[in-house]
Formats: C-alpha cells, sequence, structure tokens
C-alpha cells in the first residue's frame, strides 16, 4: 500500500524575490524517477514540508505545458511559509502531490477568459494563464485584472507586462493604497471592470484572491450577467492532509483538498457557511 | 496499550484519567468516568495532557554550565557538584544562605522530601514554592479566621449549592470541570451566581448579576455585603453568637461601607450591592469561589478575611454545599503547602517556631538541629540573592523567570545567585540562568500523589519508564540528600514516604497508599479508620471559634495616573497553563492561541486608534512589551488584560513586585501601564 | 448459524485466537472502568487481564469509555521520523521507511473481541472513510485482514445515554434487520449462543471448532436467541426520533443563500445551535469520544540541539482533533471561516446528521450516546435530536 503521507525531497534550484515577503521558489525532484513522472493539472496543489516546522498547502503556480520544474509562490504568513521563506537556492524541502481538483481547460476552449486575481491569488491562476496563453490559438480575448495592496506588493510584474504583449489580450492592474511612483489604476480590483469592458458573453471567469475581493468580484459579475456556473474560483482553506481525511478543510459535504480546490459559483452558494467563506 | 489510572497534571481539579502506553511514548488520555470530579469528562487540556509528555524537546541528561555554556554531565557529577557546593555555602555563609523552591507540580512525597533536604539536611527553613503567588494570601486568611486554609466543600457540592458568589475566578477557564457545574446547576438547576470581576468574562453570560468592579476593590464591595446584610437585618445571629467571636468588631466597621460610598470606590451600583447581599444572605446553599482575583493583591490576605467573615455572618461555613471555597490553581498546589514546602510551617501545618514541633521532627528525622526561625519566602529569596545573601537556589519544577512579578528585577536576581539548580522536564526560562540543570521525569513516569483543590489526596501511578536519562524528582532530591551525607532518605517506593509523612501529619494521619485506590481521601483524615472529610468546620470550626477579623479598603499600590492611565491586571486563558511550558508544547492547544494578545476596550482602542491584530507597546515603570492589540468589551474602559504563558512578550515584564505584608504575595493583578500604537 | 460456547472456554478459546490474532478485548481498568487493551501475548499479565475481562464478567455490561476506532485511528501516532544528514548535518532527511515500518510493525491481523453492535457499525463507516479516495496508510495498516466479534447487548450498558434501536445499530445484530456481520455473541446463563453471520466467520468457527458445540438441535438455540434479541428490544431505555431528525437535517438549508432561510424552521434550529454553544466548553470530548469522529492535526516534534533552536531530529506525529476548536478552521491569514461558536456546534450534527447520509447510505451517528456522557455540560446527540425534534413540531 502507498503511504501517501511520505513527501519526497526536492531542490530549490531558483529563488525569484516578487515582494518583501513573497517568493516564488522553483523545485526539482532529486529522485529521478520522481521528477520525470510527477505530473500535474492546472489549479493543483502540494502539500510542502519544512521538517521539524511542519507541512503546509501550497498552489502550484507554473504551467503543466512546461515540464521539468515546478513552480511555488508563497507569502511568509504562517510557521511554515516562514520557513520555506528562509531558504535559499540549493536549500530542499519535501513534497507530496499533486493534490485537488483543477481548473477546466478543454471546457474553456473558445471561450473568453476573465482572469481576476489580488494579491498572491495570482500565483494558482497564473497556472491556467500561461497554460492558455501556451496554447493560445484556442481561447477567445484574455482579460486579466489584478489588484494589490500596494505597487511594492504586486507579483509576477515582468509577466504581467508579457501577458500585455500577447495579442487579443488585456491586462490591468490596480492598487489600494498608491504611492508617489504609482501611474496606474488606483481601487479595489472591481473598480476595473468599467475600464476593462467586462462582458459575460461567451466568457467563463476564474477568481482568486482574499475572500473579501472574492466576495465583491463575483457579487458585481452576477450582477453583470454572469452565471453562476461560470463564474470559478480556488479556495484557500487551512489543511493537513491534502487527501481529504484530516477534516480540516470540510465544507458541508465537500473537502476543498480533494473535492477542490476549484469551485464554481453555483457550488460555492450552496456551501453552508457561504456568508462566512468570504 | 496498557492502560494507568492517575491524576491530571494541570489544575486543582484534580480529574481522573487513563493514560495508555506503547512502551516508548503515552499515546493517549481517556477520562475515568467512575471518578467523582471528572466523571467521564476532562477540559481540552487534560485531553491532551499526553503530548507535552512525549515532546523531543524534554531534557534528557543532566547539564553543567562550564565555561558560560551548559554542557552534558553525569548524575554523579551534577548531584556531586550541588551536594559539595551548598555543603560549602552553608559551612562558608550559614545555612540561611540557601534556598530551596519547591513545586506544586511534584508530589506530596517530593515536595514533603524537599522540606526534609531543606530543613534536616542543610537546616534552613528557606523553603517555599509557587502557593507565595496564588493562594498564600488564603492560607494566611483562612487559618486566621476559620483554623484551616483550604477549601471548605467539595467539587461535587458544587451540584447541590442555590446560590454561587464567584469573585477573581475564570472558573470555567481555570478549573473547567468545576465552571461546568457551575453552568449546570445555573441553567438546569435554577441556581442563581453572583459574579463580582472587572472583567467580563465566560460566567458572566450566566450570571444573575455580574458586577463589574474596579480591580483592588475587593475589601470595599465585601464590606459593603455586610454593611446591608446588617443593615437588613439578614445576620445569622444564632449562629454567630454559638459559633464566632468578634462580631462587634466587624459591625462597627462595615458600617463604614455604606452602598453609596461603596458604588463610589468600587463602581458597583448601590442596586446590584443591595440585590447580592439579599441572595447570598437568604440562600441556605451558598458558595463563595474565589482564585487569583482576591489573592494577588496587597492586600490579598484582607480580601481573604474579609470573604470569610461575609461567609461566618451568614451561617455559610461548615455545612454541605455552603462555604469559602478557594480554587487552587495548581495540580498539587494544596498538596505543597499541606506537607510543608512552606517557610513557616512543617507538614499539616505544624508551626516550625513550636519546639514541641521541632522535637517531634527530630526525632522523626534523626537530627540534632532544626532552625526555629521562619525562613524567606519565595519574593524574599530572589531579592535576598540579588543583595548576594543567597548564594545558592535549588529550583524544582518552577519557572520564575516568567511567573513571578517584575521580570527583569527578578532576571537579575537569578543573574546574581552564586549558584543556581533548576531541576525541571524542559529548558525553561529559569533553567536558563542554571549552573546545574537536571532533567527531571514527567507525572506518568513515577508514582506518588497530588492533593486536589477539594483536598482530596489521590494516586498518580507510573505508565511508563522515565524518558531519556530522566530520574523522579524523590530521587534526585534523595540523592543530594545523600551525598550531602544524610542517611535518613533512603526510600524503596514513594508509599514508604507517604507512610513517613502520616506518621508526623495529624490530617494525613490515616493515608496510605492501599487506602487511596482508586479515588483518593480527602483530608483531614487523622487515622487508618478515618473516611475523609467532604466538607470542613462541621459542628466547629477548626479553630475553635469561627473569627471575625474586619479588615479597612486599602487602594492598591500602585494607581492609573497621567503616565500610565491603564490599569493592567494578569491572568490565563483556558487553553494554555501557566507559563506554557507544556501547552506550548502541544499542538492543539498551541495552534488555538499561539501568541499572546492584550485585551482593550473599544472606547480605548478607539483613542488609541487601535484595532485587533494592531500591534501596540505596553509600558510600566518596570518593563515594556510588544503584543497585539483584542479589542472587546470583556474589559472595561481604562483597563487592560494580559495573559502570562508566552515567553515572546511576557505579562511580567510589567507586573510590580509590591506584596502583601502578611502573606508576601505580589500584586499581579493591578499595577499601571501605558499603551503607544506601535 | 449458530454455535454454543461455555463459559468456561472463553479464556482458553481467547489465548487459542492468539496464534493467529493480535486480541483486543475490553478490560476492566483500576478505577472500576471498561477500556479496550491488547491480550499481553503471555505469561502473568496475561492472567491478570483475563480475570479485568469485561465481556466475561456478566455484572459488567459497561461500554469502553473510547471506542475501538482507537485500535486503528490512536489518538496520536509517529507516522514518520527524520534525523540529521550525516553527510550535511544542516539538513534533515526522512529515515528509512523500512526500518521504522519494521520497530513499529506487530505481527498478525488484529481481533476486536467483545465490542458493541453500535460500535461495529460504527467501524465500517471508518474503514469506509480511510479506505475511499486516497486511502490512509496507517489506519488501513493496522485494520487490514481485522475482524470483529459482536458481543449483543442484553441490556443498555451504564450510564443510559445511548439509544441504538432508534439509530438501528443494536441492542443486537439482526441478519433480518440487514446487518452484515461476521461472528456475534449472545450471553446466556452458562455461556454464549454464537451467530455466524458470514462465510469469514464460518471459518473463524470452523477454525476453532474445538471450542464451539455445533447443537444436535438448531431449533432451541434459535429460539433461545430470539427471546433474547427481543427482550434486548424491549430493555431499551433511550429512544429518540432519530429518523425524524435525520429527514429534518436533510431538509434543511442553515446557508442563507439556497433554500430556507429565514424560516421558522431554520432560525429554531440556529436557536439550538446558539444553545448548545452557549453550554459548550471547548473540550472536545464528544469529537475524541465519537466512534465516527476521524479528525487530526499533524505536528512535527523535534529534538534541538541543547540551548539552541537548531533542530537535530523528529518525528511527523498525528493526533485527534476537532471540529469545536476555533483553530481547526484558522487560516494561516487569521482569517476564520468558522469562526462563530454556534457555526462550530452546528458543524458536528450536520456532519453526522446530514452530510454523511448520502456517502455511507446512512447517518455516521450510531446511537452509543459517549458525546452525552463525556460531556461536562449534559450536551450530546440524543439532547440535540429531540431539540431539533420538538423544534420541528412547534
Amino acid at each position: 500500500m502507498k503511504n501517501e503521507y511520505i513527501p519526497h525531497l526536492a531542490e530549490i534550484v531558483s529563488v525569484r524575490k516578487e515582494t518583501h515577503d513573497t517568493k516564488t521558489y522553483r523545485l526539482v525532484f532529486r529522485d529521478s524517477g520522481l521528477a520525470g513522472s510527477f505530473d500535474y493539472k492546472q489549479g493543483q496543489f502540494v502539500q510542502v514540508s519544512v521538517l521539524g516546522v511542519g507541512e503546509a498547502p501550497i498552489s502550484i503556480t507554473s504551467s503543466p505545458s512546461r515540464k521539468g520544474f515546478l513552480e511555488l509562490t508563497l507569502r511568509a504568513a504562517g510557521r511554515v511559509t516562514s520557513a520555506i521563506c528562509r531558504l535559499h537556492t540549493g536549500d530542499s524541502v519535501y513534497i507530496r502531490g499533486p493534490y485537488g481538483n483543477f481548473f477546466p481547460f478543454k471546457e474553456l476552449k473558445g471561450r473568453d477568459i476573465l482572469f481576476i486575481a489580488g494579491g498572491i491569488g495570482l500565483a494558482p491562476v497564473r497556472s491556467l494563464i500561461n497554460l492558455v496563453f501556451d496554447n493560445r490559438d484556442a481561447f477567445g480575448h484574455i482579460t486579466i485584472l489584478y489588484g494589490a495592496k500596494t505597487p511594492q506588493e504586486i507579483c509576477f510584474k515582468n509577466e504581467l507586462i508579457k501577458w500585455e504583449g500577447i495579442r487579443d489580450t488585456s491586462v490591468f492592474t490596480t492598487v489600494d493604497k498608491p504611492d508617489g511612483t504609482w501611474k496606474g489604476h488606483t481601487g479595489v480590483v472591481t473598480s476595473l471592470y468599467d475600464k476593462a469592458n467586462i462582458n459575460s458573453k461567451n466568457s467563463t471567469a476564474v477568481l482568486c484572491g482574499p475572500p473579501v475581493m472574492i466576495k465583491f468580484a463575483a457579487k458585481e459579475l452576477l450582477q453583470r450577467g454572469f452565471c453562476r456556473p461560470d463564474i470559478i474560483v480556488t479556495l484557500e482553506r487551512y489543511m493537513k492532509c491534502g487527501i481529504g481525511k484530516c477534516g480540516h478543510c470540510n465544507i458541508g459535504g465537500l473537502y476543498v483538498c480533494t473535492d477542490g480546490p476549484v469551485f464554481t459559483w453555483d457550488q460555492v452558494v450552496r456551501f453552508p457557511e457561504n456568508e462566512h467563506v468570504f | 496499550m496498557a492502560r494507568t489510572l492517575t491524576t491530571c497534571i494541570y489544575c486543582g481539579c484534580g480529574c481522573g484519567l487513563y493514560l495508555e502506553s506503547d512502551g516508548s511514548r503515552i499515546i493517549s488520555t481517556v477520562p475515568s468516568r467512575n471518578h467523582p470530579v471528572s466523571r467521564g469528562s476532562l477540559c481540552v487540556k487534560g485531553w491532551n495532557s499526553f503530548e507535552f509528555i512525549n515532546s523531543r524537546e524534554r531534557l534528557t541528561e543532566p547539564l553543567i554550565r562550564r565555561n558560560g555554556k551548559l554542557v552534558s554531565a553525569t548524575w554523579e557529577q551534577a548531584v556531586g557538584l550541588i551536594a559539595e557546593k551548598f555543603l560549602s555555602y552553608k559551612n562558608r555563609y550559614g545555612s540561611d544562605s540557601l534556598a530551596f523552591l519547591t513545586s506544586a507540580k511534584a508530589t506530596n512525597e517530593e515536595n514533603y522530601l524537599m522540606m526534609k533536604l531543606a530543613r534536616a539536611v542543610f537546616g534552613t527553613n528557606n523553603i517555599d514554592h509557587c502557593a507565595r503567588l496564588c493562594h498564600a494570601s488564603t492560607v494566611a486568611g483562612l487559618a486566621a479566621t476559620m483554623g484551616s486554609g483550604a477549601m471548605t466543600n467539595s467539587v461535587d457540592d458544587f451540584d447541590k449549592a442555590d446560590c454561587f458568589l464567584v469573585t477573581g475566578s475564570d472558573t470555567t477557564g481555570q478549573h473547567p470541570l468545576i465552571g461546568s457545574r457551575i453552568i449546570k446547576s445555573v441553567l438546569d438547576r435554577k441556581a442563581k451566581l453572583l459574579l463580582f470581576d472587572p472583567r467580563k468574562i465566560r460566567l458572566s453570560k450566566y450570571a444573575h448579576l455580574h458586577a463589574q468592579i474596579r480591580g483592588g476593590t475587593d475589601a470595599a464591595w465585601i464590606n459593603g455585603l455586610m454593611h446591608v446584610i446588617i443593615r437588613d437585618g439578614l445576620a445569622a445571629d444564632k449562629y454567630i453568637s454559638e459559633r464566632t467571636e468578634g462580631y462587634e468588631d466587624l459591625a462597627k466597621v462595615v458600617k463604614r461601607y455604606p452602598p453609596e460610598y461603596v458604588e463610589e470606590v468600587t463602581g458597583v451600583p448601590e442596586s446590584i450591592l443591595v440585590e447580592a447581599a439579599h441572595i447570598y444572605a437568604e440562600t441556605e446553599k451558598a458558595m463563595i469561589v474565589f482564585a487569583m482575583g482576591i489573592t494577588q493583591h496587597t492586600t490579598g490576605v484582607n480580601n481573604v478575611k474579609s470573604l470569610a467573615n461575609l461567609a461566618m455572618l451568614t451561617a455559610h461555613a461548615g455545612f454541605p454545599a455552603a462555604g469559602v471555597n478557594p480554587l487552587r490553581g495548581q495540580n498539587n498546589v494544596q498538596g505543597a503547602c499541606d506537607v510543608g514546602g512552606l517557610p513557616s510551617v512543617y507538614s499539616g501545618y505544624q508551626k516550625a517556631g513550636d519546639p514541641a514541633v521541632r522535637s517531634k521532627f527530630k526525632k522523626a528525622w534523626g537530627v540534632d538541629f532544626l532552625p526555629d526561625k521562619t525562613g524567606l519566602t519565595v519574593t524574599e529569596i530572589f531579592a535576598h540573592a540579588c543583595m548576594g545573601n543567597i548564594k545558592g537556589i535549588y529550583i524544582v519544577g518552577e519557572n520564575p523567570a516568567l511567573s513571578d512579578p517584575d521580570l527583569n528585577h527578578l532576571k537579575k536576581c537569578l543573574k546574581n545567585t552564586d549558584f543556581l539548580v533548576v531541576q525541571d522536564l524542559f529548558l525553561t526560562e529559569t533553567a536558563q540562568y542554571a549552573d546545574v540543570v537536571l532533567p527531571a521525569s514527567s507525572f506518568a513516569e513515577k508514582d506518588g500523589t497530588f492533593t486536589s483543590t477539594e483536598r482530596r489526596v489521590q494516586r498518580i501511578r507510573k505508565a511508563m519508564e522515565p524518558a531519556a536519562s530522566s530520574v523522579p524528582d524523590w530521587k534526585i532530591v534523595c540523592s543530594i540528600a545523600k551525598a550531602a551525607g544524610y542517611n535518613g532518605m533512603e526510600y524503596n517506593d514513594p508509599s514508604e514516604i507517604m507512610d513517613e509523612i502520616a506518621s508526623v501529619t495529624p490530617i494525613y494521619g490515616g493515608i496510605t497508599y492501599s487506602r487511596l485506590d482508586p479515588f483518593g481521601l480527602q483530608w483531614p483524615c487523622p487515622d487508618k479508620e478515618h473516611p475523609g472529610t467532604p466538607y470542613l468546620h462541621k459542628g466547629k470550626f477548626t479553630r475553635g471559634k469561627g473569627l471575625f477579623l474586619p479588615v479597612e479598603y486599602i487602594p492598591s499600590v500602585e494607581q492609573p495616573d497621567d503616565d500610565y492611565p491603564f490599569l493592567m491586571t494578569t491572568g490565563r486563558t483556558y487553553w494554555h497553563f501557566h507559563t506554557g511550558t507544556m501547552t506550548r508544547r502541544t499542538s492543539v492547544l498551541d495552534r488555538e492561541i499561539p501568541e499572546n494578545f492584550v485585551e482593550l476596550n473599544p472606547e480605548d482602542a478607539k483613542t488609541l486608534d487601535v484595532k485587533t491584530g494592531s500591534m501596540v507597546c505596553v509600558t510600566s515603570r518596570r518593563g515594556s512589551i510588544e503584543v497585539k492589540a483584542k479589542v472587546t468589551d470583556r474589559v472595561s474602559a481604562g483597563s487592560v488584560f494580559i495573559p502570562f504563558h508566552f515567553k515572546e512578550s511576557a505579562a511580567n515584564l510589567l507586573t510590580i513586585r509590591e506584596v502583601d505584608p502578611e502573606a508576601k504575595i505580589p500584586e499581579f493583578k493591578v499595577c499601571a501601564v501605558k499603551i503607544e500604537k506601535v | 448459524m449458530l454455535y454454543f460456547l461455555p463459559e468456561d472456554l472463553l479464556n482458553k478459546l481467547l489465548i487459542n485466537l492468539q496464534q493467529k490474532w493480535q486480541v483486543f478485548v475490553p478490560l476492566l481498568q483500576t478505577g472500576g472502568d471498561i477500556l479496550l487493551e491488547e491480550l499481553p501475548e503471555k505469561g502473568k499479565y496475561r492472567e491478570d487481564c483475563l480475570n479485568r475481562l469485561s465481556p466475561g464478567s456478566k455484572a459488567v455490561n459497561a461500554q469502553t469509555i473510547i471506542p475501538p476506532k482507537e485500535v486503528f485511528f490512536p489518538q496520536s501516532e509517529v507516522m514518520f521520523k527524520y534525523s540529521s544528514d550525516s553527510q550535511n548535518p544542516d539538513q534533515l532527511k526522512i529515515d528509512s521507511l523500512k526500518d521504522q515500518a519494521q520497530k513499529t510493525n506487530k505481527p498478525g491481523p488484529r481481533l476486536l473481541f467483545g465490542i458493541k453492535p453500535c460500535d461495529f457499525h460504527a467501524l465500517k463507516i471508518t474503514d469506509n472513510f480511510f479506505k475511499n479516495g486516497f486511502e490512509d496508510f496507517y489506519y488501513l495498516n493496522k485494520s487490514g485482514n481485522s475482524m470483529a466479534i459482536v458481543f449483543g447487548c442484553p441490556t443498555p450498558p451504564e450510564p443510559l445515554s445511548c439509544f441504538c434501536s432508534s439509530t438501528e445499530t443494536g441492542p443486537m445484530l439482526n441478519k433480518n434487520s440487514g446487518h452484515k456481520f461476521d461472528v456475534q455473541f449472545i450471553a446466556e446463563e452458562d455461556g454464549y449462543i454464537v451467530e455466524t453471520g458470514s462465510e469469514k466467520g464460518e471459518k473463524f468457527i470452523s477454525d476453532n471448532s474445538a471450542f464451539f458445540k455445533e447443537p444436535s438441535d438448531m431449533e432451541p438455540l434459535e429460539k433461545r436467541a430470539e427471546l433474547i434479541k427481543s427482550n434486548a428490544l424491549k430493555n431499551i431505555k433511550l429512544s429518540v426520533p432519530f429518523n425524524s431528525a435525520v429527514e429534518s437535517m436533510r431538509n434543511k438549508d442553515s446557508g442563507s443563500a439556497a433554500g430556507g432561510a429565514g424560516s421558522s424552521e431554520v432560525e429554531n434550529t440556529k436557536d439550538l445551535y446558539k444553545s448548545i454553544a452557549g453550554r459548550c466548553i471547548y473540550c472536545g470530548a464528544c469529537l475524541y469520544v465519537c466512534p465516527t469522529c476521524t479528525c487530526f492535526n499533524v505536528y512535527d516534534n523535534s529534538s534541538l540541539r541543547c540551548g539552541t533552536s537548531a533542530i537535530t531530529g523528529g518525528e511527523r506525529v498525528r493526533v485527534w482533533d476537532g471540529c469545536v476548536f476555533s483553530g481547526y478552521t484558522r487560516e494561516a491569514s487569521g482569517h476564520n471561516p468558522r469562526a462563530k461558536a454556534d457555526m462550530r456546534a452546528a458543524r458536528r450534527y450536520e456532519h453526522k446528521l446530514k452530510y454523511d447520509v448520502p456517502v455511507y447510505g446512512r447517518s455516521s451517528c450510531v446511537g452509543c450516546g459517549r458525546c452525552l456522557t463525556a460531556c461536562p455540560v449534559d450536551t450530546g446527540m440524543s439532547v440535540f435530536i429531540r431539540g431539533i425534534t420538538e423544534n420541528n413540531e412547534k
């Protein structure tokens, strides 16, 4: 019987600083067999261990279309993520997974996609964004709305610029609190809706961010004609096992780790605690 | 999967539980259904009490400080060094250059041996323990008025009383299984709960009335209650004349505390005070329940005397479900006092100053000399160490570097101590100052007895072999005595120590291990046939007549002023215990409250422009900590509350060293602080 | 089939079973409580245990304080160990799993001897839970090839908080009621009627044929068994409207967005959750003692280099956890989707009576009553069921 709880050694091959407390790590499994066989889908997550400290679920931010490595973006928030953020190139962590369901891909072909992300919430969505761009011809117009608290807290700065240059793609960035140098938009992410001229027709919205952002972003999408199944969110929840056993992420009859983390808004409104999830 | 019945290590409730060992670890805790206190339940700390035992941070070997660093040593080296150093101080500076801090977490047998070590082997009465910081005022106050410093009722009485006057006790947090009985009595039996507490606590929600008193004004509102009781003719005249003395003095004093004046001082509205007085006096089965909110004041003894006065005035002492009930905080703080871990008394509260007592112990212990002068208390020991009078301190299972007031001063004292020995499960904040650190075994790894808050002497039983090279405290103490040349401390088993305790301690006279199965006996238990005592002062008080000792209201030493405008009070939370050495090494408990906080009234938070989660700097005249704000109406405007569990931002850096003149208990509950947004 | 085991052969049977099985039995403890323990392989201690055997002593018909889930899912267990890499002391690595397994794995499949019918039903649910989806190595490693010998309850155990006739999980297992089991013992004056319910059960009998008498005439044995079973049902003291509670939970959505919000029924239910939360002291007992609660926390227990915070090795441990604790759902950001006490109170009841029903085809409450027995403020499933069904009648 496989022991799903045993993680595997992975080496940090590069670290990119996103903001003062957020970094993106590129990892490669030490075991060459595992490095070859590790396969994941857009929107899945892994359980990352720092032995002696603990384990935490982290979304995979790299696209499955780009093979040979795994990228994780994390912010030093809890004990484990803080410990990881102290690691450097050449250090190791332990990884198991991938776990969870994933963003639809085939189902989105031929449609417009509206990505809405806040802060580090861009990380899980980025996996799908890059997968879509690696198959650019299969999709309609791509809109990316991204909000951060301050200009300093914008993640994936270079990629946002790069995405903007891709054909039939619009990227809008906003910050809550601008500083003197900020020339872009100011306000919450929903304040970009008009500017981006969003349209619900043949369109799917993909959301990730802080609970309060998701709540308002989705609410306004519904007002603008999006129907619940066309709003897709990916959730974060405290969890210990990632495989539907520890119980922590259980909402109603669903486990965020195995039934999610990707849910349609139609599912979300049926959550027993939906008023508190966001 | 062997199971062992034992007693919980946390609070004084004394719940019975089973530990399960797999040979190398304790893997579970299960409450006993038949145990009279736990009755199939435990609080969350009890349910998780096995986890710290398995902690990999347990000390594994003795450590000796060499060149400033603690390095591993053998038991022979460590014990030899302690005996050598202590003997040399004794010879050079006299016995009173040594001090011993025994432990309310250790067993009765171990505490008894510690006092024997201090008195018989090293010839000093400088022995004390953390009861000094919790119920020293109770022991003094109740002994003076009633003759016995313990809880007069039993835990079972909480199911029978019709009125609870709870003050200075966050009962559901600190004594959860007693708190739960109060909840059930109020909700299911319609018992009345009268709560006198500066903070809104969990019990507030069940209280018939909650008088949110100003911190440190206890004598005033208690006198106020008595004023109303006498004024309205509710005093128990027959009981007073038959069973008490000193009533006239009391009546004279409380006359000066009319409700209008009390309201002014304490903030308790007149109507509340009058209603509380009537309910308490007119209910036959009424229990007073109190804890640190009463005792941890420079007026602690007065506060306790005052509560005793109140109970005697209304004939609420000496009966089942009516009495004065100090809830003891540590699993064995009652026992550590009972068996003489105090500077003024031997086991059974026999006075060290009494020649007859000393001659009895000289004979029992086979020594020619026993000291007569009252020894130093915890607070005095450290002060004297700072001045250089105390050279060697032996601390067992206490963590003063986090639990004592004014930590900056305390740490200076620890640094100044020539030779400090610390014996514990972990390298505590205190152990980090030690010259010798000794690894002790946990409660799961030894036999012995604890005495719970209801005076129940009950067994703890060994569930597994001592971890690593740790040794049970009683064996360590014996080996130090032997190394110091004393041969009167050799035992094969803790039961032999209990037999010795019984032979010299009247209140424990009838206690032997064979009688303690399964769930113990309540002292006084003077002889082998005595069934134990569920409630004290039946028929007459232990001291004969109950003595009214009237007290006046004296304000706390440090009052808020322009520079330090907030009144700070300290305490605990439900999830953690004391300095967190055990609970912060328990995953579920530490997850629940992983970091410190300061409770701040919304009004004050607004003025300071802080929200829940904002970092604030709290400063007193003695120190400063940074801590997260928790905005809540649990505290009233102008007051703040900080728990003392957290080493990262120790509340006791701020507290004041001033003590009650009689009991020498520090005023943990009141000091003045200022708060700044970080 | 029915067989008969004379009382005086019970201990001998248990000793014989130890050849093949690791045998777990309910034992009378120092404090008069009953707990499951592994029967020692030999020696004086085994004698002592056999003397404390609960099913053997007719006077004792008490429930184990902790349900049998603990045999496969102990309150705490080490998942794996790690230590400093010998080549690179700053790097921790997981110790060889083979070595760890050898040290911890005891031989022989586990036999749970003398468990109650309600607990037997609960084991089916936990077996199912740990097998479904990703397999739980630690549980299945211990439960693999295990078997349960059920002891029917002639009278409900003290204290009277169980309600198995309402949950249809006892007091005796009945093939007619669709109960699937291997072996059930039914106590009589001088021995046990032994009922098999499966091929596995028959094999158990044939493997130990020296102990079991096959009756020459089956009919009287059948009649006796039927009589005991019907008496057992009559002896039930506590019954609650369980099915109507499950029905009403199923039809109710406490969420505000979908159906039923604001109705008086939903408001009453919310009030009930509030009143339960108002008593709760967050001890976690109802979850720890529940035979179908399986939540756990995971933490690393590390050793430190003396006087430093450098980790030199340790173990990853899992330990029982529960949805009543606020830290159970609190995220690293501080956001807590179940921050309110009444939401946490609701969780347990909704999980057992509502969300598990479609998963297991029945509620995951088996009516053992332990939650009430262990609750310091006298709340439990039967109290809730009465509350919610009375609400509905209002």
